[in-house]
C-alpha cells in the first residue's frame, strides 16, 4: 500500500483483555497525531470466541480492517489465536506470542487435539515468533489480569511511541485503584 | 476536540449535538452501542422499547409531541418495525424522525443476512449512509435537517462495518431547539377522513422528486475527481476500502443513497472512461442506476454475499489494479493446526442446566421424539454442537408459534413431543401473542422459558422484565408467571433450572399434560447485569472414574485434566479462572468426585 499506515493485529479470547490493549494502542496514536482507525467483532466476543482487534494509525486511514498479508504485526494473547491469525502477517511482520493457551470446547470435550507445539508450527512456516510468557509474569505480580498490559509492553518495543506516551494513554483507560500494577506490568513487558 | 469513537458512538454523539430529545428502540447487534451511549445524556429521554414495533410507535408518537426523535433497531427489527413505519412515511412528521437501522452484514450475530437498503424505496424515503465514524456524527445533523425540511421520516442505515469500526470524530457543541406538539385538529395525519391515501401516495411522489433534485446538490454526495480512466460510485465502507486500495481514481462518493442523484451521476458517468458501481450485499445502487439508461459494472466484479474488505476487493479488481500499475500483496494461507473456536454458552449459564435437564427428560421418554423449535437468544447457540438442541430458530417469538403450527400439521402427534425454547426477554418481546394464540387454538405443546433476568445476548440490555429501565430507574417488573398465568396457561411448572432432577421431572410432566404446559426455569445470567461467581468447585482426582457425564452439560468450565483412569479413560478437571461455582456438576456426579471449595470435609 502506498502511504505508511501501520497495522497492529491484536488477537485472543474474549476476556483476555485484547480491547483494552487496542484502544490503549489507540488512544496513544491519535494522541501522536494520527488517523487511526480500529475495528473488531462484537457480539459474541464475551462468547469464549475470537476476539481480533484491528488497529491502523497513520497520516489518513481509510479501511477499519487490516487485509491478510498486510499485518506489521501480529499481537497474540493466546497460542491458538496467534496460529490463527498468523497469516496476516506481512512477510517482514513480527509476531509476539503470549504463551497462554485456552482451550476451546472442541479440545475440552476430546474433539479435537490442541497442537503440542505451536511456536515449532509458525517456524516450520516462515514466521518466528516472540514467546512471551505474559501469565507468568502477571501471576509474579500477583494479578494475573494484567496480562493485557505485560504484552503492551512488550508490543511497545517494536512501535514509534515513548513511555511516557504509552503511559498516558494506560493512565487514562485503567481504573485507578489499578493503574500502578498496570504501569508496573507495563515497564516488565517493555524491559524483556 | 477529537475523540476515537465506535461508530455507533459517534452516531449518538452526533444525535446528541444535534439536540436529540427523544430515542427508542430495542437491541440488536449491530446497532445497540447507539441507546446505551445515549443513556449518558441528561438532556435526552431515552427506553428500551419492549419490541421495534412498538419503539416505532413510541417514535411516531415523540415526533407528534414535537420531539426530535430517532427509533433503533438492526436488521430483523425494522422487519418488525415496518408496519407502524409504512402509515408515517407516507403521511410525513411533526418532530424530525430519524430511523436508525444497523444491518448485521455477514451475519455475524443474526439468523439472516439482510440488505435493509430496499426499504428506502419501499417506504419512500431518503437514505442516509455514512462511512465511518465521523460521517457518523456529521450525518446525524444532516438527517434531521432532511427529516424537517422535507416533511419526511429519513432512514439512516449502517452496516456493523460502519457501526463496529472506531475512528477519530471532531466533536462540536449541542445545538437546541423544539416544535411544539402537532395540531390535533390537522387532517394530516388522519388516512381516509383527513386526507385520503391516494393523496398522500401522491404527495410523497412529489417528494420524492424534490429530494431527488437535493441528492445532486447535497455536499453528502459529491465527487471527487482523480484519474478519469476509472471512477467508481459507491457509499458507506466499500467507498473505505477502494480509497485505500485505488485514491488515484475518480469518486462519487454517495452519502444520501436514495433517491439517487440522477444530475451527478450522469455527470460523471459522462466523464469516465469505465465506471464501476461497488456496494455490499444487493445491487441497490446498480439496478437503479442501470435504470437510468446508464451503463455501469458491478455485480459480477464482486461477491453477492457478506461483508466486502480491500482483501476482496482487491482480489476481484486486479484488471483495474493493474491499470495504475499496482499489483496485490501476495497473501499468505492460513496455518496448519488451527481449530474453530465456537462462541458458546458460559460456565454455569441457565441454559446450559435447562438444556442438561430436557436431555435427561428425553431419555426418560423414550417412546416419544422430541422436537424443539427454537428461538432468538443466547440459547440459539444450542443449534449447534455439541448441544444439538434447538432445530431451528427464526425469528423473536416465533418458536412458539411454530411449535403450534407443527403440532397442527401433524398426522400422528402422539409419538412426538413439540417444545419451543425461548428466554425472558425475546417473551416479553413477541413471545407473548404467540402463547396466547397457542393456548386460544388448544395446542399441545411445551414452553421452556428460561428466565435469566436479562437480554444477555446482546450484552444484558435491561427489559420490562427486570423492571429497570435503559436510564437506570427502577419501575414496575413485568411478572412473567402472571402474564403466563393470565394468557390462560393452566400446567405451569416454576423450576430453579440448577435443580436439574426436579427441572427434568417438570418437562417429563409437562410433556405428558394433554394442552399447553409451560416451564418457567429461572435463573439469573452468570454475566450480565453483573457477574455472578461463587468459589470455584473441583475434582478430586482420585475419585474421578471418567465416566464423562458432567461433560455432558458442555459446560466451558470442564475440562479433560489430561490423567487417565485404570481402564484409559480420560479424566476430568475444573478450571478454577473459568468455572462459576454454579454446583451443577456436582449433583451430576455419580461417584461425588466434585466438590465445592473446602473439599470432601465440608461437603
Amino acid at each position: 500500500m502506498p502511504d505508511k499506515t501501520r497495522n497492529i493485529l491484536i488477537v485472543g479470547v474474549g476476556g483476555q483483555g485484547v480491547i483494552l490493549a487496542s484502544n490503549a494502542l489507540s488512544e496513544v496514536a491519535m494522541a501522536r497525531g494520527f488517523d487511526v482507525k480500529k475495528n473488531e467483532a462484537h457480539g459474541q466476543s464475551q462468547r469464549g470466541g475470537t476476539v481480533p482487534s484491528h488497529v491502523r494509525y497513520g497520516t489518513s486511514v481509510h479501511s477499519p480492517v487490516i487485509a491478510r498479508g498486510e499485518a506489521d504485526i501480529v499481537l497474540a494473547f493466546e497460542q491458538m489465536e496467534g496460529l490463527r491469525f498468523a497469516h496476516f502477517l506481512r512477510p517482514d511482520g513480527k509476531l509476539i506470542l503470549n504463551l497462554q493457551r485456552v482451550y476451546p470446547p472442541r479440545v475440552t470435550s476430546g474433539m479435537d487435539r490442541y497442537p503440542d507445539d505451536v511456536p515449532a508450527i509458525m517456524r516450520e512456516n516462515g514466521i518466528d515468533p516472540i514467546e512471551v510468557d505474559a501469565l507468568g509474569i502477571a501471576n509474579r505480580l500477583k494479578n494475573p489480569l494484567v496480562v493485557s498490559t505485560v504484552l503492551l509492553g512488550v508490543l511497545s518495543n517494536h512501535l514509534e511511541f515513548t513511555e511516557a506516551e504509552w503511559k498516558g494513554a494506560l493512565s487514562k483507560l485503567v481504573p485507578q485503584k489499578h493503574r500502578d500494577v498496570n504501569l508496573k506490568a507495563f515497564d516488565t513487558g517493555r524491559a524483556l | 476536540m477529537k475523540e476515537i469513537m465506535l461508530g455507533n458512538e459517534a452516531i449518538a454523539r452526533g444525535a446528541h449535538e444535534a439536540g436529540l430529545q427523544v430515542a427508542v428502540g430495542y437491541p440488536g447487534t449491530p446497532s445497540t452501542e447507539i441507546l446505551q451511549t445515549i443513556r449518558q445524556y441528561k438532556d435526552i429521554y431515552c427506553e428500551w422499547s419492549v419490541n421495534e414495533k412498538v419503539a416505532m410507535d413510541v417514535a411516531i408518537g415523540s415526533s407528534l409531541g414535537g420531539a426530535k426523535t430517532i427509533v433503533v433497531m438492526k436488521h430483523a427489527g425494522l422487519n418488525v418495525a415496518s408496519d407502524p413505519f409504512y402509515p408515517i412515511a407516507f403521511m410525513g412528521v411533526n418532530g424530525p424522525l430519524v430511523l436508525i437501522c444497523s444491518d448485521d452484514v455477514g451475519a455475524v450475530s443474526s439468523p439472516t443476512e439482510q440488505d435493509t437498503r430496499i426499504y428506502a424505496d419501499l417506504f419512500h424515503i431518503p437514505m442516509l449512509e455514512p462511512s465511518d465514524s465521523q460521517e457518523a456524527k456529521d450525518f446525524m445533523r444532516s438527517a434531521f435537517e432532511i427529516s424537517e425540511r422535507f416533511d419526511t421520516p429519513v432512514f439512516y442505515r449502517t452496516t456493523n462495518g460502519v457501526s463496529h469500526s472506531m475512528g477519530v470524530v471532531e466533536l462540536a457543541e449541542r445545538t437546541d431547539g423544539r416544535k411544539p406538539p402537532f395540531d390535533k385538529t390537522s387532517p394530516k395525519f388522519r388516512p381516509q377522513g383527513g386526507v385520503h391515501p391516494s393523496v398522500m401516495h401522491a404527495n410523497v411522489h412529489d417528494r420524492l422528486k424534490r429530494l431527488a433534485a437535493f441528492a445532486s446538490e447535497t455536499p453528502l454526495n459529491r465527487i471527487e475527481w482523480g484519474d478519469r480512466r476509472v471512477g467508481f460510485i459507491t457509499s458507506g465502507t466499500p467507498y473505505q476500502y477502494l480509497k485505500e486500495m485505488l485514491p488515484e481514481a475518480s469518486f462519487l462518493k454517495l452519502g444520501l443513497t436514495y433517491p439517487l442523484p440522477e444530475a451527478l451521476i450522469r455527470e460523471f458517468a459522462g466523464q469516465v472512461e469505465e465506471l464501476y458501481v461497488i456496494e455490499e450485499l444487493e445491487p441497490f445502487l446498480e439496478d437503479r442506476i442501470k435504470a437510468l439508461g446508464v451503463p455501469v459494472r458491478g455485480r459480477e466484479l464482486r461477491p453477492d454475499v457478506g461483508a466486502l474488505s480491500v482483501e476482496i476487493l482487491s482480489e476481484r479488481l486486479k484488471d483495474v489494479m493493474q491499470t495504475f500499475g499496482k499489483t496485490v500483496p501476495e497473501r499468505r494461507q492460513p496455518l496448519p493446526g488451527v481449530i474453530i473456536r465456537f462462541p458458546t454458552l458460559c460456565a454455569g449459564c441457565p441454559h446450559l442446566a435447562a438444556y442438561y435437564a430436557i436431555r435427561r427428560a428425553q431419555k426418560k421418554i423414550k417412546e416419544k421424539d422430541v422436537v424443539i423449535l427454537g428461538d432468538i437468544g443466547c440459547y440459539s447457540l444450542g443449534i449447534a454442537a455439541p448441544h444439538n438442541m434447538l432445530s431451528c430458530a427464526f425469528a423473536m417469538g416465533s418458536g412458539i408459534s411454530v411449535a403450534h403450527g407443527f403440532c397442527k400439521a401433524l398426522q400422528d402427534p402422539a409419538d412426538k413431543a413439540i417444545l419451543a425454547y425461548i428466554g425472558d426477554s425475546t417473551f416479553l418481546h413477541a413471545g407473548m401473542p404467540a402463547l396466547l394464540n397457542s393456548i386460544y387454538n388448544e395446542s399441545n405443546m411445551t414452553l421452556v422459558l428460561t428466565d435469566n433476568s436479562t437480554t444477555a445476548m446482546t450484552g444484558g440490555q435491561e427489559h420490562a422484565g427486570t423492571g429497570v429501565t435503559l436510564k437506570g430507574d427502577r419501575h414496575t417488573a413485568a411478572r412473567i408467571p402472571a402474564i403466563i398465568r393470565a394468557l390462560g396457561a393452566e400446567d405451569i411448572h416454576e423450576v430453579d433450572p440448577y435443580d436439574f432432577k426436579n427441572t427434568s421431572q417438570a418437562v417429563k410432566d409437562a410433556i405428558g399434560y394433554q394442552g399447553v404446559s409451560v416451564i418457567i426455569a429461572k435463573g439469573a445470567c452468570r454475566m450480565f447485569p453483573q457477574k455472578i461467581k461463587s468459589p470455584a468447585y473441583h475434582v478430586e482426582d482420585d475419585l474421578c472414574t471418567g465416566c464423562g457425564k458432567c461433560l455432558t452439560i458442555y459446560c466451558p468450565g470442564l475440562v479433560l485434566s489430561g490423567g487417565k483412569t485404570e481402564k484409559g479413560k480420560n479424566k476430568v478437571a475444573i478450571d478454577p479462572f473459568v468455572c462459576v461455582g454454579c454446583g451443577l456438576c456436582a449433583q451430576v456426579c455419580p461417584t461425588e468426585a466434585i466438590q465445592a471449595e473446602g473439599g470432601r470435609e465440608n461437603a
